[in-house]
């Protein structure tokens, strides 16, 4: 009986995706929603739209009485559960069927028998497909835990019957380890839980997640070959592709198998998946679950096997058998998706709704984009925060990943902030680039980078810390430039001129922003120039946001035409490198830095092929330093120095930042230079210190007493090594108010930079000199 | 006595309780001392306590247990 009219139980991105399926087919279709759901894509898509309560999903999306009758109501005689809220609910699908209708979806029996873990092993091991090896139950006896881990081989997870949430669980490496721990984990249970009871496990370390798509129509089972899903954040997956790019052929053929053996053995009907632990270096896979719903993942299956696993589940459901043999179905080159949540990956992934206030969808060959977004749609806060995911496929990994950075860059979604600066990032990196990644890969990883990954502002200096990119190691300019607004709320106008730093990049956003200043528009209250990035703060109330905007285009349409030249100073700063109020404080923080052995300066000698710190220290004041930006702290220069990218000098920041740094610290982090202007925390490599204050808010000091801060953007720095001696008679010199820093002014001309680097350089600082 | 009103600091669903099966964090007629947690905000599954900004005695809770709420909305009024 094929279905006439569907009713789809879900909400979001899915909800679209089914009601699309549902059209093509030439079925009706009914979408459920809570109130705040009333416009959201999927209910504006719909045939029929019924409200079935209130926000909180509890009263609405998991109310089972009220899906029911709304079935009823509308005269529907099917359901689709979509993933998460009731799909995998046994009492939900018997209820649909006990209702007369048809759940898309396996029978009840089925999600019940997979949703219980013991049951789900227990069908696995009959029907031979692998799972952790380990205890079948407890052990009781040292005796029993000997034998096991004589079968299972090191390292083993001894784990407490009776605990949970990781809580009383020890690892260990040899038998020795194991004779060692394994009465202590048992004396350990009994004092925490009253029972001593005990599992062992083996430890599989590194293991990746990949999963395998099957279809089955209660009688058969086929298999849709597997994806990979290892890049996940906090157990949610984030970064989806198939193929796996380390399984090998023989190993796919066993877990395809083993899917389908375990499939079949239940009886399985409709769209599943089961999820495997992989271990790359053995090729060893142990079943964990089955998730019995088609999932979030599941088009980049499609987009390498061409079949619309929605279409088919909804055709299985409607009484069709698998249309598909398995000979049928072959795979074609690699898909990758990646989610699109509203999260901010800079700030801890905070959840990020809002209104949607631009929307550019990416386009092209291989590329899909499914979401829940329209321009002008306020996301609303009550669920999750996935707001859509870009799909691509291309004939090959490297070329989908290449396919996939475009894509990305063409995707705009404004007014929230989104993950994509974290794939950005991740299609950039050379470990994702090469597939070595497992399961606990990616949180370190983001570890390492939390404050790199914003959109934009203040953090933007750390994008640097972002490997080179194909973006960012183009220099001169043979790359056009793609300039971004965006608004925030109707005070400010942000720009991104480029996507990557350059001094190209750095000059545009200067020039327009001298454009701005020096055209005295009415009602602009504040110009802010940052790295390759601006922001002007105008009185909505004397220009309307659309105007200032068209101002700013058309200053930024004279500032391309114009030839890249400016007045700017030139200033020397002395710097005691090496000295011991920084050594003291990087040694206080050595735990939390990449080698805790040595210090700053050995470090980013190291990691930039030069042989020690004095050959680091050449390099580093060997060239001069734009300033390309003020802030973060009141005065902190941020300097990029003026030489090739590939000569740049470039440091990832520390692990975990310090709570403390000493002031006028000459600081690096990325390919930025830095001066601490006052005393604070900070993640910088620390290499050495000033003399010279640079900021002063009492305006006391005698060349701050104009304006507290000695740089603006533009300024070019050239550091002067001193040593302790010349490094205390300065000190002195600004106590006794005797102090003038050199600064000598200069006309820059970027065309001249770029023809002889070196040479203009030396002739900048000759004018020091009074050259 | 100056009243004032402790707002929600963002859109989502308010909570009078840390858990269902746990007592509310405040009655009407509490006192409060600045810093203390008076509910939660649950955004896309996210939990952000709701702190006084303020100490004082809480007159009455305006926002209701699971309601949602949208930033800015006042949630409880709060005599200084």
């Amino acid at each position: 009986m094929a279905i006439q009219k569907l009713l789809i139980a879900n909400r979001g991105e899915i909800a679209v995706r089914i009601i699309r399926a549902a059209r093509e087919l030439g079925i009706a279709t009914v979408q459920v929603h809570s109130k705040a759901d009333a416009d959201s894509l999927a209910v504006k898509l719909a045939d029929e739209a019924v409200d079935i309560g209130p926000p909180h999903a509890a009263k609405s999306y998991l109310n089972k009485d009220a899906i029911l009758s709304a079935a009823k109501a509308t005269g529907a005689d099917a359901i689709h559960p979509g993933y998460g809220f009731l799909a995998e609910n046994a009492e939900f699908a018997a209820a649909v069927e006990a209702a007369g209708l048809v759940f898309v979806g396996p029978t009840a029996d089925s999600i019940r028998l997979m949703g219980d873990k013991v049951a789900a092993r227990e069908a696995a091991q009959k029907a031979g497909v692998p799972t952790v090896p380990g205890s079948q139950g407890r052990l009781e006896t040292a005796e029993a835990a000997f034998a096991i881990v004589e079968k299972t081989g090191f390292p083993v997870m001894i784990k407490a019957a009776a605990g949970g949430g990781g809580r009383g669980i020890r690892v260990a490496r040899s038998a020795d380890d194991f004779a060692q721990l394994m009465p202590q984990a048992q004396a350990e249970a009994k004092a925490a839980f009253g029972d001593g009871g005990l599992y062992v496990e083996k430890l599989v370390e590194g293991a990746r997640h990949i999963e395998v798509q099957v279809l089955g129509d209660g009688r058969d089972v086929v298999h849709c070959f597997e994806r990979e899903c290892s890049l996940q954040r906090r157990r949610q997956k984030v970064w989806e592709e198939a193929p796996s790019p380390s399984l090998r052929q023989e190993a796919r053929e066993r877990i395809c198998q083993s899917a389908v053996a375990l499939a079949k053995a239940v009886n399985y009907r409709g769209a599943g998946t089961l999820e495997f632990l992989f271990d790359d270096l053995t090729q060893e896979f142990y079943f964990l679950e089955m998730n019995t719903r088609i999932q979030v993942e599941h088009p980049v299956t499609e987009m390498i096997t061409g079949i619309d696993l929605v279409r088919e589940m909804i055709l299985i459901a409607g009484g069709e058998p698998l249309r598909l043999r398995q000979h049928d179905i072959k795979r074609k080159g690699h898909a990758i998706e990646v989610r699109i949540n509203a999260e901010d990956p800079s700030k801890n992934f905070m959840p990020h709704p809002g209104t949607v206030a631009a929307l550019g969808v990416p386009g092209g060959y291989g590329v899909r984009f499914d979401s829940l977004l329209y321009p002008g749609y306020t996301i609303p806060p009550f669920y999750d925060s996935l707001l859509g995911k870009l799909i691509v496929w291309d004939e090959d990994r490297p070329a989908a990943i290449r396919r996939l950075d475009r894509a990305l860059a063409e995707l705009e979604i404004g007014g929230v902030q989104t993950t994509k600066p974290l794939h950005q990032a991740l299609a950039r990196d050379a470990d994702v680039q090469a597939g070595r990644f497992h399961t606990s890969w990616l949180e370190p990883w983001l570890e390492r980078r939390a404050t790199s990954l914003g959109a934009s502002s203040a953090a933007a200096p750390a994008v640097a810390t972002a490997p080179a990119t194909p973006a960012a190691t183009a220099t001169g300019g043979q790359r056009p430039m793609t300039t971004r607004y965006s608004f925030g709320g109707d005070e400010h106008i942000f720009v991104e001129v480029d996507e990557a730093m350059s001094l190209e990049a750095f000059f545009k956003s200067l020039f327009i922003t001298n454009a701005v200043r020096e055209a005295k528009i009415k009602g602009v209250t504040e110009i802010c120039p940052a790295n390759a990035s601006f922001q002007i703060k105008y009185d909505p109330d004397q220009i309307k946001p659309n105007d200032m905007l068209a101002e700013v285009k058309k200053l930024e349409s004279a500032a391309e035409k114009a030839e890249p030249v400016i007045k700017t100073r030139i200033i020397e700063v002395p710097v005691y490198y090496q000295d011991p109020w920084t050594h003291e404080t990087l040694m206080r923080f050595r735990e939390r830095h990449q080698d805790p052995k040595g210090t700053d300066i050995e470090y980013a000698a190291r990691v930039n092929n030069l042989a020690d710190p004095a050959a680091f220290i050449k390099a580093h004041s060997g060239a001069p330093w734009f300033v390309s930006m003020v802030g973060f702290v009141a005065g902190l220069p941020f300097l990029y120095q003026m030489v090739e990218r590939k000569r740049q000098l470039e440091v990832p920041k520390y692990l975990r930042p310090r709570t403390d740094t000493p002031k006028l610290t000459v600081g690096h982090g990325g390919c930025f230079g830095c001066i601490y202007s006052v005393r604070g925390a900070g993640g910088y490599q620390m290499f050495g210190v000033t003399p010279m204050p640079i900021y002063d808010p009492s305006q006391k000091i005698s060349y701050l007493r104009d304006f507290m801060c000695l740089f603006k953007p533009g300024d070019i720095v050239r550091w002067k090594p001193i040593t302790r001696e010349a490094y205390d008679q300065a000190v002195a010199d600004v106590d006794a108010g005797r102090f003038a820093p050199r600064i000598a002014n200069i006309t820059f001309s970027l065309a001249e930079f770029n023809r002889d680097i070196d040479g203009y350089n030396r002739k900048l600082e000759g004018a020091l000199n009074g050259n | 006595m100056a009243t004032k009103q402790i707002v929600s600091p963002l859109p989502g669903t308010f909570y009078r309780k840390p858990a269902p099966d746990k007592p509310v964090y405040k009655n009407d007629g509490d006192t409060v001392a600045a810093g203390d947690v008076i509910g939660l905000i649950e955004v896309m599954k996210s939990f952000n306590e709701v702190k006084a900004d303020a100490a004082g005695k809480i007159v009455r809770f305006i926002a209701e247990n699971e309601e949602p709420v949208m930033a800015g909305q006042p949630l409880a009024e709060i005599e200084a």
